[in-house]
């Protein structure tokens, strides 16, 4: 008796199921997920959020919270729509471009996975300068780097190096200590 | 309930088309998102395409370490319950994997190829893919688990006939420092183990583990041995369980050691094959070794090169007692001793050509099955065989363009036994838009038949058949993934599958007593055919959702349903923070339709599991608390027809139970 009734039901369900799923489309073409590099760049913005810089003489509490983006084209977008946002009560500026010399005028350089090569000289260029230094490339955080953005499950997370950021004199706050996982440097 | 399950998932589908009129986040938006609530944003874009752990163009889920605690799940067999199309059947000794409406009784997971990161676990003799508590990995070092459906013998050669279930373990980091873990459960259950992680400053990762457990079990009635002279069927104290294992891992440099072993000691309280009902001495011993040298090299011109070596052991202990009279121990024995090696070669070739090349060899040093009694001596089988087996294929992953994606695949396997095997596979991948993905894919995939299916024998309960030949497999399948506003995936497939010379077990006459034996005969045609469709969501709020729903079909020559193959399928598991962001509530809703079995039908069942978890109490401190099958529901599971119990074709499970759990890491 039931039989008829189920081969009928089937195709109904799965016809209203699909007429669901493609009656809910955007426009086509536009993403409906947020990409990876737009919440990469959310991470950034909340590392400058809850990184605390050591006062330098002549430095305004009016001075924009420099990034420095050592990043190919595809975060382009992602991080233009962050720059101009208020940080800490100063702006955030998203400046590219520089030449690995000039790292030691910004307080966050974010180092993408596409710059892998040039990694070991902008740490260099960093080294114990108040630079935040973000990077999404493997073992970032244990490469010296003070926190690494990774894939994982889908979901983006982040490793601290604490050692390389307290060797910069730069104070990583606990909301981030709190989450991150914590690595060692190798 | 057949008709409650489609109505949720389509309620389900129209909340999320509904979620298109809502803006979509960009990084701006994103930045309102707090911390916690950026880390539990699913992003698609980056990692949509690329084929992570698996190199099936299939139909993939995947099931994390965060939903193994969630859920509150013991065993790999509750990992694949909770997924889209899949069931489990329980005998109270071994877990068996149904899919795509395939799960024959008498079949020990032959046609599931079952890995742990990347080292086959079917052994040589049963071909078990192991599922359930005798798995020789702790699930709590799972640190996730990629179950591929379809065939993959185009890549993965015999025994990847339905699918492909993949573990991965914890690295060093997953567990960075040590952890320990105390569990207690109904029927006086206790578990400990204690594990560690480290990765050392000179760059060695190493990750050890023991585990040790124990259960008295629940007491079981079984209405076949409804009889004063059998206690009236109830027994106790004999559904006991005790197993330990240990797993370490160590890494350095692109070499990964990897070693497991696990003994599981587990009570038949069933009567199984005429045994002596209500005896403790009933038991089967199950003990697992491996290891396995892997080697990861990328090299400067991007390709990538893969290679492993390993030794596999399994052993089987059966102590049976028959009543022949007097009371006789009867044993029945199995070893399983093998080695491999296998070379993958992953490049990237003209641009948009990504050939994978690989060969494998494996020999079968024991495939052994023996059984007598002990006292008096009498030998009834005494079977040592050793075998080999080589593989060699290729696959191509054409980019025709930039939203068509063109997959082809070629193995060829020779066996010292039953000859060679040529298995393609295709698959035509189109990026429609950048929210929707359709897949068409064909494969075909074989298994051999095994050592017990060709050559175990006892007089009275079974025969071999030497004669048997492999199955074949012909699928077609069809997959939508469409991404939606608001963190949403839904998933439509319907697959076609067409099975040549099914291996089944089936009762023959006894010339020598006139009786019934079993034997495993190649059956004619079989044709399945189902649709499912699936809904998944993460929430901002941190509430996770995944919600499938099943209906399939499977039938033989002559038309008639295939037993333990339930035409509709649902599942729901959600999971919501509580309290801020304390608590973790997990719940999961099965329902496992109607079920053909010997001489019937089993009736649907909804099981209601319920986890809390708290991870972040205290620092370093997590607790959780479960209940299995909240309402109590009664159901049970078809078995394979038992020569020795003849009137059964169903076996009880259990009833509601419990779990506290405690993990401290340092």
């Amino acid at each position: 008796m039931t039989r008829p009734m189920a081969s009928v039901r089937l195709p109904v369900i799965a016809c209203a199921l699909l007429w669901a799923a493609w009656a809910g489309a955007p426009a086509y073409g536009a993403d409906p997920a947020p990409s990876e590099y737009a919440l990469k760049a959310a991470f950034i913005y909340n590392f400058a959020k809850f990184t605390e810089w050591p006062p330098v003489p002549g430095e305004g509490a009016r001075e924009p919270i420099v990034l420095c983006a050592f990043a190919g084209e595809p975060y382009d977008a992602a991080l233009a729509s962050i720059d101009g946002k208020s940080v800490q009560g100063r702006t955030l500026r998203v400046r590219r471009g520089l030449r690995p010399i000039e790292i030691k005028s910004c307080h966050v350089a974010f180092i993408a996975a596409s710059e892998q090569r040039r990694i070991p000289e902008l740490l260099r260029a960093a080294a114990k300068a108040p630079v935040l230094t973000v990077g999404d490339s493997d073992g970032f955080a244990e490469g010296g780097g003070m926190i690494g953005l990774i894939n994982a499950d889908n979901r983006v997370q982040f490793e601290i190096n604490n050692d390389a950021a307290q060797r910069a004199n730069l104070k990583i706050g606990s909301q981030l200590l709190r989450l991150a996982r914590l690595v060692k440097e190798r | 309930m057949n008709l409650r399950a489609p109505i949720l998932l389509l309620a389900l589908a129209n909340s999320a088309a509904h979620g298109a009129q809502a803006a979509e986040p960009s990084a701006a938006d994103l930045t309102q998102l707090s911390l916690e609530q950026l880390l539990d944003v699913r992003v698609y874009t980056a990692s949509r395409f690329s084929q992570k752990g698996s190199d099936a163009p299939s139909s993939v889920s995947v099931i994390t370490a965060a939903d193994i605690k969630t859920y509150g799940y013991r065993t790999l067999a509750d990992i694949l319950r909770s997924v889209r199309g899949m069931y489990v059947t329980y005998d109270r000794v071994y877990d068996y994997i149904g899919v795509r409406g395939f799960a024959r009784p008498g079949d020990y997971n032959s046609r599931a190829l079952v890995m742990v990161d990347g080292y086959r676990i079917n052994d040589p003799v049963y071909d078990t893919g192991s599922i359930g508590s005798e798995l020789v990995l702790d699930v709590d070092l799972i640190e996730r688990v990629e179950i591929v459906r379809g065939p993959s013998s185009s890549v993965y050669g015999s025994n990847a006939f339905f699918g492909v279930v993949n573990v991965i373990t914890k690295s060093a980091q997953d567990l960075n420092g040590a952890e320990i873990s105390a569990e207690a459960a109904s029927y006086g259950t206790w578990k400990a183990r204690a594990s560690f992680g480290h990765r050392f400053a000179g760059g060695l990762e190493a990750v050890v583990s023991a585990t040790g457990f124990d259960s008295r079990g629940p007491s079981l009635a079984f209405p076949e041995f409804d009889d004063p002279a059998t206690g009236n069927g109830v027994t106790r104290g004999t559904d006991y369980e005790r197993r330990s294992s240990v797993f370490a891992k160590f890494s350095y440099a692109g070499l990964t050691l990897e070693a497991g072993h696990s003994s599981r000691n587990k009570g038949v309280p069933t009567g199984y094959t005429g045994t002596v009902f209500n005896d403790a001495r009933n038991r089967i011993v199950d003990t697992q070794t491996f290891t396995s040298l892997g080697y990861y090299r990328t090299t400067d011109s991007g390709a990538e090169l893969s290679g492993r070596l390993y030794y596999g052991r399994y052993e089987y202990a059966g102590d049976y007692l028959y009543d022949a009279p007097p009371v006789t121990l009867n044993k029945d024995l199995a070893l399983g001793e093998w080695w491999g090696a296998e070379v993958k070669l992953v490049k990237t070739v003209f641009r948009n050509h990504k050939l994978v090349m690989g060969g494998d060899f494996q020999k079968n040093r024991h495939q052994d099955q023996t059984n007598f009694d002990q006292a008096p001596f009498a030998s009834y089988l005494d079977d040592r065989r050793s075998s080999r087996r080589t593989g060699l294929y290729a696959q191509d992953e054409y980019a025709l363009r930039d939203d068509w994606l063109l997959n082809a695949g070629l193995r060829y396997d020779t066996y010292s036994t039953i000859g060679g095997a040529f298995n393609p596979r295709f698959a035509l991948i189109h990026k429609m838009s950048q929210s929707t993905v359709v897949k068409l894919l064909y494969g075909t995939a074989f298994r051999a038949p095994n050592a017990y299916e060709s050559f175990y024998a006892y007089p009275g309960q079974q025969i071999g058949n030497p004669a048997l030949r492999p199955e074949k497999i012909k699928t077609w399948e069809a997959v939508l993934e469409r991404y939606l506003p608001g963190n949403w995936r839904l998933t439509a497939a319907g697959y076609s599958y067409k099975v040549d010379g099914l291996i089944s077990q089936v009762p023959v006459a006894d010339p020598a007593s006139g009786g019934v034996l079993l034997q495993y005969q190649n059956l004619g045609n079989v044709n399945a055919r189902g649709v499912e469709f699936e809904a998944e969501h993460s929430s901002r709020s941190g509430a996770r959702l995944r919600a499938s729903f099943t209906a399939q079909v499977a039938r033989d020559d002559a038309g008639a349903r295939l037993s333990n193959s339930p035409k509709h399928l649902a599942k729901l598991n959600y999971s919501t923070p509580l309290f801020g962001d304390r608590l973790r509530a997990g719940v999961e809703l099965q329902y496992t339709g109607r079920r053909i079995t010997t001489f019937g039908e089993t009736g649907g069942f909804l099981m209601t599991n319920l986890t809390l978890l708290g991870e972040r109490l205290k620092p370093g401190l997590e607790l959780s608390a479960s209940i299995y099958n909240l309402f109590d529901r009664k159901y049970a599971d078809p078995v394979a027809f038992d020569v020795g119990v003849p009137q059964r074709d169903t076996i009880r499970q259990d009833g509601r139970s419990f779990r506290f759990k405690l993990t401290y890491r340092f």
